[in-house]
């Protein structure tokens, strides 16, 4: 009978001595949002929200410049991968989650125009942009930047006696066996880039390639994160010759740790596939203007200058200037004969079954 | 077993429903809602793509697959965690708290570091290839989740264990009963409200094991969970990817529902009490510490060593390079390590409210409405980041347009996935708060509201903060949900920021990203720590 009241008499200074600070704290984090959010109630009228994939960034500052010419706010909210961007828009069409979208690379694209999310814009700047980019004509979407997917190598694990490869049909040659390690096209933006690559390159004779790829003990992973830091030799691992961008040489050196004068990687050029991302006005944004206006801006020499050190991809405008670590960007876009969007939305997914079965099984 | 006399029981029975508003409204609107909408959409494309879903062959080799990991991996994950358990359990020594604490980091870490960790585990050891090659199998799996998942057995089993007292085993050692067959016959059945609650909450954690599967079970390996991400975000085939979320959701409410009544059915009327701690001797507490590293310390000294300039000028150079901006990012990597803490706290305590309101609920109410809450609750572990992702889309219109992109949404989905946590841990202690305690405390004519107060948050204020613990630790490491959830570059979570530097080439970038994942291991268990200094009061 004793330990009823002696409960009483504990809890009464314990647990409210211990329950009080977390419900003040729960308060003022919920006042601490509400503040924010009517702040930017206040701006309602004047902004504009441009979504994109996690791997959009800009300087800091560059979209206040943008508001300070025109008036505008640039509210950015990233929506994980380009398949994800793509899914969910096509999701949410009726009722949008922003006004403009950036980042819809040429192999998405059909997806995207045949689910018919955006809205034709033509923009004057146009005209600036490098030959060839440009999808069609009547504007659904603009190009804004592009790079390349390629066979990346690492320079010291290779020497005169036996030389990096310098085509893609090299990495056949059993001198090359099990130094490769790709990414599967069902799971990963590079992946799928290879082997479209591979499919421009060879033809109807791609099959042909993986197969005897896959008998020199090609390599696959699932993520570019597995490929690059787990198996190539960047990270560690064994392996020598890896799917990466036509940049991550130049990333490379820019982050190199201790810093270094050269790149340790290099690129076989014939083995690239071009990635061109796009920017589109969503159907049903109701901020046309300021969408439009905001297309411009992407356009733009300040903004088209800012995308290279940031996202590690090159302008679409042919206005811009480099930086210097660009300069030796490989200039490979016009020996490549790629495969159009609408033969990609066609084909993917009989030809990633097709690779699934000849690499896998 | 029965409480139908207790004063309390009719106090909340009258109640329940007022109590339980608050669970089932926030259940509704972040699960129920969007969940609904997604089955709404999978029927608006017909029904046949279930039908030749079931009937591909290839499908019934996912789900078979998915089921049996999920099984192993908690089985597994529960005996591997025994010797720690029973070193928490019954033993007394110096840095215990701290240890405890420590051993949450693995449920922190961010898959695409421990995934890299393992695999460079695999070819230090030579494990990757030659005669034991570990790379993309299923050991690779289950050794991953054994990592991950290990600490919630031990923490839920540990905590209940250490309020069972020793008589039952004393008297079957008298009788001449040896030391192992006592455990077995005596002292696991005794356990065993505990080993459900644990297995219920791994097993769903398995099902949706995501960013394992994927780099460490390789192209090969799929489970229904990575399938329907690949349906959804690769092939744009929704229709199919519904499916397999219906076929994931009916098996996962299924199965919960069966391990919840088999958790209830053992609950015994074991008195809540003390057992009485030993201290170790030198010879077992090394072997403990030695079975503990090689479960939880193999990869994260990897990543301790990645995570440090090894070549002599400025150690700790990754360490301070996060201070500032990489061009990549949009924010410095500290100020994500902020947002992560501020979403983790409003998210456990989130979780701990609910969570308790809802175990109340599940204890005193009604059968039906305490069946309702307990399996609905445990779900949303066990369904698919896309499917609640895309639900939410889908259902948050008119009104609700604006709660989308909506800072308050990260912490409210990092509490739905937290408040099984709170529960799996708070209601076996609860059930088992003697009858006696509240027919006292009714005679001495206190009120139900204050005897509830004083006995039954009193004597599960342990439980509630092992919850609340767990629900800071998913909080912080939560990628899943969250990605797909609209987020603003001030927004960005270090889980976000650590998979963003890891996915640009170049050293220093990596390094940064290894010492962000360390300092979030380490606010995580100096978080947890804290918040269990608070048990020192009972």
């Amino acid at each position: 009978m004793t330990r009823v009241p002696d409960l009483d008499n504990a809890s009464g200074g314990i647990v409210k001595r211990y329950i009080k600070l977390p419900i003040a704290i729960i308060f003022l984090s919920i006042f601490a949002c509400g503040s924010s959010e009517t702040t930017s109630n206040e701006i309602f009228e004047s902004s504009v929200t441009l979504l994109t994939h996690d791997s959009f960034a800009v300087s800091e500052g560059l979209f206040e410049t943008f508001t300070d010419e025109t008036g505008i706010t640039v509210e950015q909210l990233s929506l994980g991968d380009t398949g994800q961007l793509i899914s969910s828009s096509i999701l949410t069409k009726e009722n949008p989650i922003g006004d403009v979208v950036f980042g819809v690379d040429n192999t998405f694209l059909s997806r995207a125009l045949d689910a018919d999310i955006f809205s034709p814009y033509v923009s004057s700047l146009n005209s600036k942009i490098i030959d060839g980019l440009i999808y069609e004509e009547s504007g659904h979407v603009t190009p804004i930047d592009y790079g390349h997917v390629c066979v990346n190598y690492w320079k010291s694990s290779f020497s005169d006696s036996l030389p990096p490869p310098s085509s893609i049909n090299d990495l056949l040659d059993p001198t090359y066996a099990s130094l490769l390690v790709v990414q599967n096209p069902e799971t990963s933006s590079p992946g799928l880039a290879f082997l479209l690559a591979s499919i421009s390159h060879f033809g109807s004779n791609w099959k042909n390639f993986w197969k005897l790829l896959t008998q020199n003990g090609v390599s696959v992973t699932n993520d570019w994160e597995s490929s690059y830091y787990g198996e190539f030799v960047a990270g560690g691992g064994k392996k020598s010759l890896v799917v990466s961008y036509a940049s991550s040489p130049i990333a490379e050196l820019i982050y190199s740790d201790p810093p270094v004068e050269v790149s340790p990687t290099a690129i076989i050029e014939d083995s690239c596939f071009e990635q061109i991302e796009y920017a589109g006005i969503l159907k049903n944004s109701k901020k046309r203007t300021q969408a439009e206006l905001l297309i411009d801006f992407l356009l733009s020499r300040r903004f088209q200058e800012d995308i290279p050190l940031n996202m590690f991809m090159m302008p679409v405008s042919a206005e811009a200037s480099l930086p210097d670590q660009f300069e030796d960007y490989p200039m490979i876009r016009n020996n490549l004969n790629t495969i159009t969007p609408a033969e990609i939305e066609n084909g993917r997914n009989d030809w990633t079954e097709i690779w699934t079965e000849t690499v896998l099984r | 077993m029965d409480r139908n006399g207790s004063s309390l029981n009719t106090f909340f029975r009258m109640r329940q429903w007022a109590i339980g508003l608050l669970p089932v409204s926030f259940l509704a609107l972040l699960f129920f809602l969007p969940v609904f909408e997604i089955l709404k959409e999978a029927s608006s494309y017909s029904l046949s793509p279930v039908r030749e879903i079931l009937s591909s062959a290839r499908f019934w080799e996912i789900t078979w697959f998915t089921i049996w990991q999920s099984l192993v991996s908690t089985f597994l994950s529960i005996t591997f965690a025994f010797p720690a358990i029973y070193l928490f359990t019954k033993y007394e020594f110096k840095g215990k708290k701290v240890l405890r604490s420590l051993i949450t980091i693995p449920f922190v870490l961010p898959t695409v570091v421990v995934g890299s960790a393992f695999t460079a585990v695999f070819t230090r050891f030579n494990l990757d290839e030659g005669s034991i090659n570990l790379r993309h199998t299923v050991w690779a799996i289950l050794i991953a989740h054994i990592f991950f998942n290990a600490s919630i057995a031990i923490r839920i089993i540990s905590t209940y264990w250490d309020g069972l007292n020793d008589n039952p085993e004393n008297q079957s050692r008298i009788l001449g009963t040896g030391k192992i067959r006592t455990f077995f016959r005596i002292t696991l059945p005794r356990l065993n409200p505990a080993l459900f609650s644990a297995a219920t909450t791994i097993f769903l954690f398995c099902v949706t094991s995501f960013g394992i599967i994927l780099i460490l079970g390789g192209p090969k390996n799929s489970t229904i969970e990575t399938e329907i991400w690949r349906q959804a975000i690769w092939r744009g085939e929704i229709s199919t990817a519904s499916a397999f979320a219906v076929i994931q959701l009916t098996f996962v409410i299924l199965l919960s529902w069966g391990l919840i009544k088999a958790e209830k059915k053992s609950a015994s009327s074991e008195e809540l009490s003390r057992a009485r701690r030993k201290k170790p001797l030198k010879r077992t507490l090394t072997f403990h510490f030695t079975y503990l590293f090689c479960l939880f310390g193999l990869p994260i000294l990897i990543l301790l060593e990645r995570s440090l300039r090894l070549d002599g000028s400025g150690l700790f150079a990754f360490f301070t390079g996060l201070t500032q901006r990489t061009n990549i990012i949009p924010i410095t990597p500290i100020a994500s390590l902020w947002n992560s803490l501020r979403f983790a706290m409003l998210a456990s305590l989130i979780a701990a409210l609910i969570g308790l309101a809802a175990s109340t609920v599940i204890v005193h109410g009604s059968k039906k409405l305490s069946t309702f809450l307990n399996v609905s609750t445990s779900i949303p572990l066990g369904v698919s980041a896309v499917t609640i992702g895309f639900g939410i889309f889908l259902s948050f219109t008119g009104p609700l347009t604006n709660l989308r992109s909506s800072q308050l949404m990260i912490p409210a989905l990092h509490a739905l996935l937290g408040i099984p946590f709170v529960i799996r841990s708070v209601v076996p202690t609860m059930r088992r708060i003697p009858t006696l305690l509240y027919e006292n405390s009714q005679l001495l004519g206190v009120k139900p509201i204050k005897s509830w107060f004083n006995i039954d948050l009193k004597l599960s204020l342990r439980s509630l903060l092992v919850g609340a613990g767990f629900s800071f630790a998913i909080s912080l490491g939560e990628f899943g949900a969250t990605s797909f959830l609209p987020r603003n570059p001030d927004t960005l979570t270090a889980p976000l920021v650590i998979y963003r530097l890891l996915s640009t080439p170049g050293q220093e970038l990596r390094g940064q990203a290894m010492a962000l994942s360390v300092i979030l291991a380490f606010i995580t268990s100096l978080s947890i720590f804290l918040i269990e200094m608070v048990r020192k009061t009972d």
